[in-house]
Order: C-alpha cells, then structure tokens, then sequence
C-alpha cells in the first residue's frame, strides 16, 4: 500500500472516530460557529449600549465665566443650554488662589458636579483671556461632561476664529487648503476590507480551538486510550501518520471555520448584525467571491496553524497538558494576525516572510479585492515554507520512542547535550529576566538602573550559572566562569578585532535599515539622555567597560564552557549569537548583536578564556560610544579596521596554551 | 479510632491536595511560570511587531496627484517636503494641469493605479479621493489630510501674525483632577474586572477536574469514600485546594499581565513618539475589593467543583466545565462597557455584580449599600454551590464513576443519595 | 532444529531521565528463538522485558547491538519487520469510537490487505474469536475480555510469524486468562514463533518451551525447563529464577 493510501486511511479513521464524539463536534464545531460570530457582532452592540447609557446620563456644572469678553460668556452659556445636551449649569463666584482651584474643583466633583467651567483674566496684558475646564478623568460622568462641553467649545471657537480671520486679512487662508477626505472605494471593496480585517483573526481562533480537539484526540488522547503502541507497530511509515493525523487536524480546523465565516457572512446579509465601517449598499454576491478567494489565499497558513498545533499536542504527555499548551499557542497567532486589523499596514515583502502575518494580511487585501501580485506569491511561498517545516518537526516527531516514553524520560540525542541544553535554556531565562527586570530599573533610573542590571543582575547570574556547572563537572567556580590565564598575544589580537568589528556592525546595519527600516521615534535611544550629563570618560566606564565585564562574564564565561562540552564550536557560536542577539530585547538589534556574539563567541573559544573576549567587547562598545560623540574623528577611519589582521593573525597562531589544552 | 472533625479533615484534604499539586511539575510550570514568561514574551513580540508595522509605514511611499486649480509650491511642499511636525513617510505628487474628472480619478485609484487624487470643490477646501479598501491609498488619505491641516494651521497664524492666540477670544485648557493613581484606576477598571473572572475560572477549571473527575479516574475516589471523616469536610477540603490553586493563578497571571502590559503601553507611547502615560497602579483598591473578590473566588470554585463532580474522565470533565465557562464569563463583559454602573438590581445578577463591584471600587463611586448587597448575595450563591456540590457528591453514581450515563434531574432529586 | 525466528545479539539500551541521569534498562540481552515454539522472557517487574520487546518491534532504537526478527535487522528495515509482527500488549486499547469490525478493517488495510480477501479475514477471525454478537458494536461498550478478543483478533489479522505478547494475561480474569492460554498453544501448533513476557512463574511453567531468564537488564539464561533445572539443580521455577540472579 502507498504512503498517499495509508495517509488517507489514518485520515478517514481519525474522521470517522471524531465525528462519532458528539461532545466534541458540539464543543469545536457546533458552539464556535454559534458564539464567535455572536462574539464579534455584538461587541459593536454592546459598545454602543453603554454609549447610549452615557449620553442619557444628566451632568451638572458650576461655572464662573466673569473673566471672559461678556458676549462670549453669554454664547458659550446659552450654548451649553441646549435641552439635548442634558446639562444642569449653575453659576458661583470663585476666588481662589492658583494652587487652591485643583482642591476646590476636587470638592465639587465630591458634591455630585462633573465640570467646573472657569474664567481667568489673560496671562499677559493684550493676551486673549483664559477658560480651565476642571473634570475628572477617573470618572465616567466626569469624561462625558467635559466631551459635550469640549465639542460646543469647539464650535464656538472656530466660529469665532472664521470670524477674526475675516477682520484681519478678510479671508480664512486655510479654507481653500482645508482636507476633506472622500471614500471612493466599492462597497464591496469596503466590505470585504471590513470583513477581511475580522476573517484572519476569526481563522485562527476557530482554526486552533476547532482543530484542538482533533489534535488532542488523535495523539496525546491516543496515548491515553492505549491505542497508540499498536498504531506504530503497524508497517506504516511516520510519515503517513503524521500526514493523516495532521489532515484530520486540519480539515476539522478548516470546517469548523467555514461554518463560522459562513455564518458571520449570512448574520451580515440578513442584518442580524453590522460590523464597522460597514457600507449600506453592498453587493454581496461580489463580495462573496472575494471571500472565497481570501480563504484560499490563507490556506497555506491555516496549514501551518494547524500543523503547529499537531506538533503541540504530539509533544505533549497528556491529554491535558495539550489542552493547557493551547491556550499560549492561540495568544500567540491571535497576536501574530492581530495587524489585520491595522487599515494602514500593506502586506510588503518584509511582512510577507513572516509566519501568520503575512497570511493574515494578503487575506484581507484579497478579500478587499485589491492582492498585490509579488507579495502575495512571496507570502504564499513563505507560508507554504513554514507550513513544510512545521510538518517535517511532525514527521519526526511522530516516532515512537519520543510519543511512547510517558515520563520525562529523553531521547539519546537530547541527553548527550544536557549540559549545553541547560546552558541555552539558562541563557534564554536570562535573556528574559534582563528584559522584564533590567529594563524596568532603567526605565525608573538609567544609569543606576544600568549598573544595577549589569552588576547586580547580569553578574548574579553569570556567578549561578557557573555554580550550577561547577557543581556538575567538579571544577572551581573561576575556571566556571572562564576566568582563566589567557595568552597575552590573544589578549591583544582581541584588541585589535574591536574597530573592524565596529565597521562591520554599522555595515549590517545600514544593510538591515533597507530591507527592515526603523522607524523615526526608535533611533533615539537611550544613549542620547546619558551623553549630555555624562563626561567621556563616565560613559566609556558605564556603556563599555561595564557591558564588557559583566555580559561576557556570563555568555562567554558561564555559559559558553557548558556548551562547549557537547556542542560542536559552529553550533557553539551560532547559540551564542541567537542569545546574544535576543538578550539586547530588540528586532533591530538583533542582528547586529547576533554577529557581535558570534565574533565574542570565536575570540573565547579560540583563547579557552573569557578574558579576550572581555578585552574586545569593551574595545568594540568604547569605539562604539567615541565615535558617537564625534569628538575624536579619526576613529572613523576605514583604515582602522585593517588592525584586524594582525589581529587574526595573533588569535590564529598557535601558542603555548594550546599545547598545554592538547596535552590536557 | 473515629476519624476526625469537619475543620480537620478539611485541612487534611486541602493540604494533601495542595502538596500532591504542588509535586505535579506540569501544574506548577502551568500556573507559576507560564504566566510570568508568557506575557512578558508575548507582549515583546507585539511591540516589535508594532514597530515593524511603523517602520514599514515610513517607509512607504504614497502617489498622489492633483487635479488642484492653482497654489501648487504651497501644496507641493507641504505635502511632499513636509515639517517635522507631521507624520513621516515619502510622498510623490503629479501635477495634472487638465484635472481629470472625477470618474477617472475614481476608476485610476481603485485600480491602485494612484494612492490619493487632490481634487477642488466648487465651495473650498481640498477634496482627497482615496479607495479606503487598499492600505496604501489610506495610508495617502492619512498622510496628506494630517499635512494640510498642518498647512491651514500654519497659514492661519502666519495670517494673525504669527500669534496663534490673537484667532481666538480666549483660550481653553482641560484640567484633569485626577491623580495619576486615579487614572490609571479608571483604566483598570474597565480591563481588570473581566481579567479576573476570567483569570479565576481559568485557574479553577483544572484543579476542579482534577479533584473529582481526575481522582476518579486514577481511582483514589474510593479510597477517599472509605475514610471514616464526614463528606462535607473532604469536600470542603478540595474546595479549599481548589481556591489555593485558582487564587495563586489569578495573582500570578494578573501581575504578569500588569507588569508587561505596563511595558508594552510604554514602548509603544514611545515608538509613537509620545511621552507615554505614568502608570500607578492602585494599590489602596485592592483590600477594599479583596473580600468581594475572595467569595467570587470561592463560589466560583464551588460551582466548578460541582459540575466536574458529574463527570467521569478528565475528558468529560473538561467538556462539561467549557459550557459553565463560557456562562460564567458573558456577563463579565458587562463591566467593561463604560457607562455602566452598579446598580441595586446588578448587584443580584451573580458574576456581573463582582465585575461591576470591583469597577465601582477602582472608580471610587460603588455605593456602600450596593458593595453589601453584592456581598450578600454573593454568599447566598456560593452556599447554593456548596450544596449542589454536596448533594452531587453524595450521590453514588457519581462517586465512583460507574459509567453510567449522568441524568442530571435525577441527580438534583437526591437520587442515589445515601440514607 | 527449525530455522530461527528472532535473534539478538548483545542488546543495550540507554535511557535518560533528568533525575536519575542514565539508566541501563538492557546491558547485553542475547536471545535465539525458533519458530514453533512459545518462548517466555520471564523476569521481575523493571527487569527490562517490556524494554526488550518493545526494541524487537521496532517502537524502541537499541542503544547497540543488532536484532533480526524473521531474518530482518529491525534497526534497517523497520517496516518490514511490522510487516511480519504482531504485537500485543497489557495497555493495548482499542479505539472506543469505532466497532471491531472497522478496528480490524482499518488495521488490515494497513497490512495491505482489500477488497474480498480483507473482508474474508475478518468474517474468519470474527469467527474464531466469538466476536460476531459484538462485532457492529461501539468498542466502548465491550467488556474486558471482549476487548481481548478485539485485540488478539486484531494482533493476528495479517498471519504474522513472529507474533510478540508483552505481559498479555494482565488485568485478565480467570477464564480469559485460559482463552488466551488456548489461543497461544494454537499459534505455535501453526508453526509460529510467539515470545511473551511475563512474571507470573506457573505460567511460564505451564506453556513455555523455553523460558529466558532478564533481570536488571542482565540476560541471566535460557532454556527448557530441563535444561536450567539441570543447570542450577533445582526443582522449581521460583528457585531456578533466584539461583540464576545469584548466579549472575
């Protein structure tokens, strides 16, 4: 029998066992395509209840408007009289110092007001006077009372403005200039491109909570019913199991999200609901079309959702640790969609690439009507790619050993690498606390902020990392930490690397800004803050020679001995550079960093020492921060990084340390 | 040897549940570290993704051509060489002096042939055509609209002499009373409510089927009848494990969520280039809400510890408690709506009176008399939970776990239950 | 002596658990059997026999060492292997959704039987197993020993010549335990091989032709009954079994 026929014969039985589950079509199918659409429709109609709510509410303020032009006193007060507004005004003298009306406002707003409109004379002689409307923003009431007098001010206000504008140059020099935004979409473009921003989001919330069920049943509930030793003993190769499996997955995902758009679509056409921006007069027929055409433009996606979520339940021991894995697993595709919702992003190249992303938003053009061919091929391709890779981790992860073993127990090719394993796992948890913890001390102070995450938390961790593994492997702590005696040759070939380094970093980077440009607010970072206060040397001390110590203290020297145990030095740098990269929090520095690492990574593997790594981080970062002050210009030179081969050159010769490594 | 009290047995239970629980190494990643990872990571990845999406914003550039009489230095620099005050971005404009009519300009955008049309109407102004179905033609709509407003600001003050004040007769400032901790209450109060509820049934929802429908399942059920000790302690008993666990995952997962949340409303303030809001969160709130919050906590336990009751695999247990889910979280969203407050007849309605007296505690403005009511009634509930969930877990059927299929008014009728 | 069926030579598996570190659960298993014979692997529970068999049908890698089950290398050619095993164990279950019938159509199918000489089998196997009354029924509903049925049924669907039985009397009552006691007989009299596993001494006593001695992941022996008393001068397999860990 064929692999395409055993596909299909695991396929029919996972079908015809989940169809038999009543509970569970009601769960995955029946409900979903009941409450979502319910879900999405009446979030439009509850909002606009509690906005009805609001604006039938009666407000009360107290005004004292003896400071204003007594003509525009009285406008604004019969204005603010209008029967529609449900405004109660009441009139009092105030005469309180500046400081005191805060308080004073405060003591009203207790009394049961909401406003207090108040009139002060100008700040300077021939200046306009000045109105302060005291609201309170923790207070609902309080926020719609100051909205309808917001929105009369304005009128008002432009009214009187048209007005001076005519007086002094006898025209308004804006009116012609004045941007008056008209649609001329279809409306069918526009109700595809409203139903488009929503569909993507729907697919995978549906694609995920129908398909979970599927997925469950059909490996960790296997396991649990016994059923699955005798399935791998059977002459079926993994890959048809793996394939029928996922397909099972995959079709009950795909119909229980058609029965949901279809009823979103039909609760549109029979207005038992609207959506947002939804036009009056749309074709629907058209419309459904273009739908069609979505969904099968976000096909190779909804593979890739549901092949995710067979690698999720097949890598879980039970029933219910699946079910609880899940739920992370959908927040994170609903965030990767969610920029669907966003009018103004276009699907370009950069966002094609990325998984779910992209799918989500060539749905939406194509909904819309408008797919842009070359992106659109791109994210077919790239979806289509990630799908494949997803399935071929199915594929091997659908072997015996690893779905049989039902306590922690590993396989062999894992447990060779425990030390590395937990070098990297360590190294991501790090990644992660410098992130949440670092990142809040600087942002409450930001120099001691930076010294309390190096010193403080980057070091504490170097030091547990390296207990941990000298507890292991029974050697000192120092030598843990990589503090070893380094060749004094390597110690200045390390020196030598930093101002090629440099160059080749703000190379990349240039490189990256064309293909992922940064926006304009993010390249002020910082640095920016310190360099005004900070002399040279100051800031060469905290953004060089502090990061140099402290970060290779615990990537090239607690964690990078671990991994060279088990790892092979290229798969040895490339984690380095993956945890470098990810430590620094940030997409655009990821890359940049990821190469700094990988060069750190090399100079301490080729030394056997954390100390000329130590040596070229502080180098490259100390260029780094002179240069960026501009003070000292002939750092900038391109022939600076010719120092680079000497450099090499005294790293890549053989010295005494290595005969002595050899020997050991 | 006669067993022990209702008190003791109680504590026995919990602390055996609570310390096999804590053993269970799943358990403990699921409600410890995965809320305190989670969110953080999550709200990274969302971030970045913020900025990517700006980036790439910027980086666009939007085709605009005019079909405008006159003014075209005026219109060019504003719109192509723009300030720094506007949002950035390249933009190209062609300058039609045949204007085209508006059918063309129609057909041209939809095409996308074209992103934005200028084109001038008989009364003034500057008419943007754009086809808001395409993201780059928005994009144009946006991008020239906030540019000539810039550009009718710029040319009013320069008419008033480069005085904006001198437009108008008197100034208007908004003054918010609110302290910062007061604001940030309000925000809170809209999310909070319905994060909770969530979060307490979310964390409830396992241990729940784990005690009953779990046990029986490893088949400790029996072992667990056999004692010489009163039902109700060993319920009590898990019911108390089960609050322990829904408690730990609701503080954890909503710290986790307030501390990265806090995060990511900074970065994005600043990625678009505002100072961003502070955010305090209000402490004083919590022991004022904390009793109201803490009965919620337990009735809802109670009522998933009673419907798990009637099921007999981990399985079904997890079907069962999905439907009492979903009743219990609709009415949370109640409380996120604005303008809707607590009132004598809400504070009845179980669930919604905990969203809406936990919003009107962060709003400072819940009535006393109201807070008490919710609290009453909240306890009249979690007793009628205690007792169905005695009444189900006396019955034999249940028990044990004998396959039988469950009909549940049968059950309620006290069938089966032991003289 | 008639052909063998299943041999292993120095069999070592390696497992590792982040507690324990690494656990040898076989340190060198040499097994020979012959087809026509009921071979029992006997040994305590832990003593590494589910380990064994679960390596000869191919759910297991060895850590080293080599196997051949009907003359084929299960680390090489792993399929067909499959092709030529049944398997049956203690924690076999049967898909609750689906009748005996479909179980074993399904089954069957991926064996490459179709058509009429599928549907032929299975009327054959319904059959001899008893199954008929139960056969269109859901398998949830089924009682233990009907399950075994199934499940024996299903183990023996494609004729396999080596058929392997992990510990297959567990969880049996009593007349169930004699029905498969019954069936094992019957299959040697075909001239299959059938090795099972199992703890329980009088019923290794009672049906093996010859019996391996594991323990510890240690292969400790084998041979007819006669063969180890004559080799430790004992009369009963309890004292046999505890000469042979002294022994080791």
């Amino acid at each position: 029998m064929g692999t395409l026929g055993l596909i299909r014969l695991v396929l029919a039985c996972e079908l015809r066992r989940l169809l038999r589950d009543g509970r569970a079509i009601l769960f995955a199918v029946v409900l979903p395509v009941v409450a979502f659409p319910l879900l999405f429709l009446s979030t439009d109609g509850l909002g606009e209840i509690g906005r009805d709510a609001l604006a039938a509410r009666d407000v009360r303020l107290v005004h004292d408007l003896a400071a204003l032009p007594p003509d525009d006193g009285a406008a604004l007060l019969s204005a603010l009289d209008d029967p529609e507004l449900l405004i109660e005004a009441e009139a009092r003298a105030f005469d309180a110092a500046d400081e005191e009306l805060r308080e004073q406002a405060r003591t009203l707003f207790a009394d049961g007001f909401h406003a207090l409109l108040l009139a002060r004379p100008p700040t300077k002689p021939a200046g306009p006077a000045r109105l302060e409307v005291y609201f309170d923003e923790a207070s609902e009431t309080s926020r719609e009372a100051a909205r309808r007098v917001r929105g009369e001010l304005l009128e008002l206000l432009s009214a009187a403005r048209d007005e001076r504008l005519v007086a002094l140059v006898g025209e308004d020099p804006g009116a012609r200039f004045e941007p008056l935004p008209v649609d001329v979409a279809r409306p069918e473009d526009t109700a595809g491109r409203s139903l488009g921003g929503l569909l993507p989001l729907l697919a995978v919330l549906v694609l995920i909570s129908g398909g979970s069920f599927a997925a469950l049943d059909a490996f960790a509930g296997e396991r649990e019913a016994g059923t699955l030793e005798t399935l791998l003993v059977q002459p079926a190769p993994a890959l048809a199991l793996a394939w029928g499996k996922f397909l099972a997955v995959a079709l009950t995902g795909t119909l229980a999200f058609a029965g949901n758009a279809l009823s979103l679509f039909l609760c549109l056409v029979f207005e038992f609901g609207s959506l947002p921006a939804l036009p009056e007069d749309v074709a629907w027929s058209a419309t459904a079309g273009r739908l069609l055409l979505a969904c099968a433009v976000f096909l190779p996606t909804a593979a890739l959702v549901s092949a995710v979520l067979s690698l999720v339940a097949a890598r879980a021991r039970t029933f219910r640790q699946g079910q609880l894995l899940t739920m992370p697993l959908s927040f994170a595709a609903l965030a990767l969609a969610a920029p669907s919702v966003q009018p103004t992003t276009e699907l370009g190249v950069a966002l094609a690439l990325v998984p779910i992303t992209g799918g989500a938003l060539a749905m939406r053009d194509a909904a819309a009507g408008a797919p842009a061919l070359l992106p659109q091929l791109i994210c077919l391709l790239a979806s289509t790619g990630w799908a494949a890779f997803a399935l071929s981790r199915l594929r091997r992860t659908v072997d015996a050993e690893r779905l049989l073993s039902t306590s922690d127990v590993s396989d062999e090719a894992n447990a060779r690498r425990v030390h590395s394993s937990r070098a990297i796992r360590f190294g991501a948890v790090s990644a992660l606390l410098v992130y949440v913890v670092g990142g809040r001390m600087q942002a409450a102070a930001p120099v001691a902020g930076l010294l309390a995450t190096l010193y403080g938390l980057v070091v504490f961790l170097a030091v547990l990392a390296a207990a941990r593994s000298a507890r292991r492997t029974g050697e000192p702590l120092g030598t843990a930490l990589g503090l070893v005696r380094a060749a004094p040759s390597h110690l200045v070939g390390a020196a030598l690397l930093a101002p090629a380094a440099g160059q080749l970093v703000q190379r990349v980077f240039a490189l990256q800004q064309r293909l992922l440009p940064m926006p304009s607010t993010v390249g002020a970072e910082a640095l920016v803050s310190f360099t005004a206060e900070l002399s040279l040397p100051l800031l060469v001390l905290l953004l060089a020679v502090s990061p140099g110590i402290c970060e290779e203290l615990l990537f090239r020297g607690a964690l990078l001995r671990p991994m060279r145990r088990d790892l092979a030095p290229a798969a040895v740098v490339l984690w380095q550079a993956l945890l470098f990269g990810a430590v620094h929090a940030s997409i655009y520095r990821f890359v940049p960093t990821a190469l700094v690492g990988a060069l750190l990574a090399v100079v301490a593997l080729r030394a056997r020492s954390v100390f000329p790594a130590i040596v070229l981080h502080v180098g490259y970062n100390g260029l780094l921060v002179t240069a960026s002050l501009g003070e000292v210009a002939w750092l900038g030179s391109p022939w600076l990084a010719l120092l680079a081969l000497p450099g090499a050159w005294l790293l890549a010769r053989p010295s005494a340390g290595d005969a002595q490594a050899g020997g050991a | 040897m006669g067993g022990r009290g209702l008190a003791g047995t109680a504590l026995a239970v919990a602390g055996k549940e609570i310390r096999t629980g804590l053993r269970d190494r799943q358990a403990v990643v699921y409600t410890v570290l995965l809320p305190l990872a989670m969110y953080p990571v999550l709200f990274w990845v969302m971030l970045q993704g913020f900025l990517v999406m700006q980036g790439e914003r910027e980086r666009t550039e939007v085709r605009l051509a005019s079909g405008l009489a006159g003014e075209r230095s005026r219109v060019e620099e504003a719109l192509i060489e723009p300030s720094a005050e506007v949002p950035a971005g390249p933009a190209t404009l062609d300058w039609h002096e045949q204007p085209w009519t508006r059918d063309d300009a129609t057909e041209a955008l939809r095409a996308a042939e074209l992103d934005g049309y200028l084109a001038q109407p008989e009364d003034g102004g500057i008419e943007i055509l754009f086809d808001g179905s395409k993201s780059r033609s928005a994009l144009a709509s946006e991008r020239a609209e906030q540019r000539l407003s810039n550009l009718v600001t710029v040319l009013r003050v320069e008419a008033a002499g480069g005085d904006p004040d001198a437009l108008l007769p008197y100034t208007v400032d908004y003054v918010d009373v609110a302290s910062s901790e007061e604001q940030s209450a309000f925000v809170l109060s809209l999310l909070l409510p319905m994060m909770f509820c969530v979060m307490v049934v979310l964390g409830a929802f396992f241990p729940a089927i784990d005690l009953t429908a779990g046990e029986k399942e490893r088949g400790t059920a029996e072992t667990t009848l056999l004692l010489p000790v009163p039902r109700l302690g060993v319920l009590l008993g898990k019911l108390l494990a089960v609050c322990a666990f829904a408690l730990a995952a609701t503080v954890l997962n909503l710290a986790g969520l307030l501390v990265a949340g806090e995060h990511l409303l900074a970065g994005m303030a600043q990625a678009g280039g505002d100072a961003g809001i502070a955010f305090d969160i209000p402490w004083g709130a919590f022991p004022r809400a904390a009793p109201l919050l803490l009965i919620f906590l337990v009735s809802t336990s109670a009522l998933l510890l009673a419907v798990a009751s009637l099921a007999n695999t981990f399985k079904q247990g997890q079907s069962l408690l999905g439907g009492v889910q979903m009743l219990i979280l609709v009415p949370t969203v109640l409380a996120s709506l604005p303008g809707i407050e607590l009132t004598p007849a809400l504070a009845l309605v179980p669930v919604a009176q905990t969203a809406l007296a936990f919003k009107g505690i962060l709003q400072s403005n819940a009535a006393t008399l109201d807070l008490m009511l919710v609290a009453g009634s909240q306890l009249v509930y979690t007793a009628l939970a205690l007792a169905l969930a005695l009444r189900l877990g006396r019955s034999e059927a249940l028990s044990l776990g004998s396959g039988e299929p469950l009909r549940l008014p049968a059950l309620l009728r006290g069938g089966g239950a032991p003289k | 002596m008639s052909e063998l069926a299943l041999r292993t030579r120095d069999l070592r598996k390696v497992f590792h658990d982040p507690e324990r570190g690494s656990v040898e659960a076989l340190r060198g298993v040499d097994l020979e059997c012959r087809y026509g014979e009921i071979y029992g692997l006997l040994g305590p529970n832990g003593a590494g026999k589910t380990t064994t068999l679960r390596i000869l049908a191919t759910i297991l890698a060895p850590t080293s060492g080599e196997a051949e089950l009907a003359g084929v290398d299960v680390a090489r050619d792993p399929l067909e292997v499959r092709r030529r095993l049944g398997f049956l164990s203690a924690s076999t279950g049967l898909y609750a959704r689906l009748t005996p019938r479909e179980t074993l159509r399904y089954f069957g199918t991926m064996h490459g039987l179709v058509g009429d000489a599928l549907e032929q089998r299975i009327e054959e196997l319904v059959e001899t197993f008893e199954i008929t009354a139960f056969a269109d029924q859901r398998c949830q509903g089924l009682s233990s020993g009907q399950r075994q049925r199934v499940s024996i049924a299903r183990a023996v669907l494609h004729d396999p010549t080596v058929l392997i039985l992990d510990e297959p009397t567990t969880g049996l009552d009593i007349l169930g335990t004699s029905d498969m006691m019954a069936f094992i007989d019957a299959r040697r009299d075909a001239g299959r091989l059938i090795l099972f596993s199992t703890h329980i001494l009088s019923e290794a006593e009672r049906l093996c032709d010859r019996i391996g001695v594991i323990h510890r992941g240690r292969f400790l022996g084998a041979g007819t009954l006669e063969e180890l008393r004559e080799r430790t001068q004992r009369e009963y397999l309890d004292e046999i079994f505890r000469a042979l860990v002294e022994e080791a």
